[in-house]
């Protein structure tokens, strides 16, 4: 490969390395705006749940289905949201390796992703993982109370 | 195509990191294909019974 040739590709790799970090920044801020979006329409839906389903048990179940298939569905986004989150983690470091920057900041990532133990669930995923499992769980014991009561 | 003479090792090291993580999303991954068919199946037992009210 001669010079201007490899020049030419660390100038694309630099390009490209913008747009993946501007890609990173971009999939950190949507998973957060996702969640909160789903916490207050999910919030909207437990209030209108609260109020209709002891007076008008059918309106409840619609509430129900309505909460609990935007929760699938939410999941859905997320996850697919993972996975070009990690796609982009992964672009990044291969970067960082073609320009040289052996300590730069997806090598730093990477090397976070990679700890063990209880350090490897302090992470956004887990976290907001919880908050998606705890929402489910309770619309899911709040169909079986209004099934079983 | 990397300048720094210790290429391989540094790659090897990346690669090692990469194998380590994908582990953990196949940890990641199994929430997301419980929760998913939980929650759709908790759907079609709410839509059961408003159907059966």
């Amino acid at each position: 490969m001669d010079e201007t040739q490899t020049k030419d590709n660390q100038e694309n790799y630099r390009a490209e390395y913008d747009v993946v970090s501007e890609g990173y920044r971009f999939f950190v801020s949507i998973r957060f705006i996702t969640a909160a979006f789903a916490m207050t329409i999910q919030s909207t839906l437990l209030t209108l749940y609260n109020q209709t389903a002891k007076d008008n048990q059918p309106a409840g179940f619609a509430v129900f289905v309505m909460a609990i298939f935007f929760m699938a569905a939410i999941l859905v986004v997320e996850w697919r949201t993972i996975f070009l989150f990690r796609r982009i983690i992964k672009r990044g470091t291969e970067i960082e390796f073609y320009l040289g920057l052996q300590n730069g900041f997806f090598h730093g990532i990477a090397e976070l992703s990679a700890e063990k133990g209880f350090r490897s669930f302090i992470t956004h995923t887990w976290g907001i993982n919880f908050v998606y499992f705890g929402i489910s769980i309770l619309w899911i014991v709040l169909l079986f109370t209004a099934l079983v009561v | 195509m990397s300048q720094t003479p210790n290429a391989d090792k540094l790659l090897s090291d990346i690669q090692d990191k990469f194998a380590t993580i994908e582990q953990k999303e196949k940890t990641e991954d199994l929430f997301f294909k419980i929760m998913i068919p939980l929650t759709f199946s908790a759907g079609i037992i709410g839509i059961m019974a408003l159907l059966l009210l």
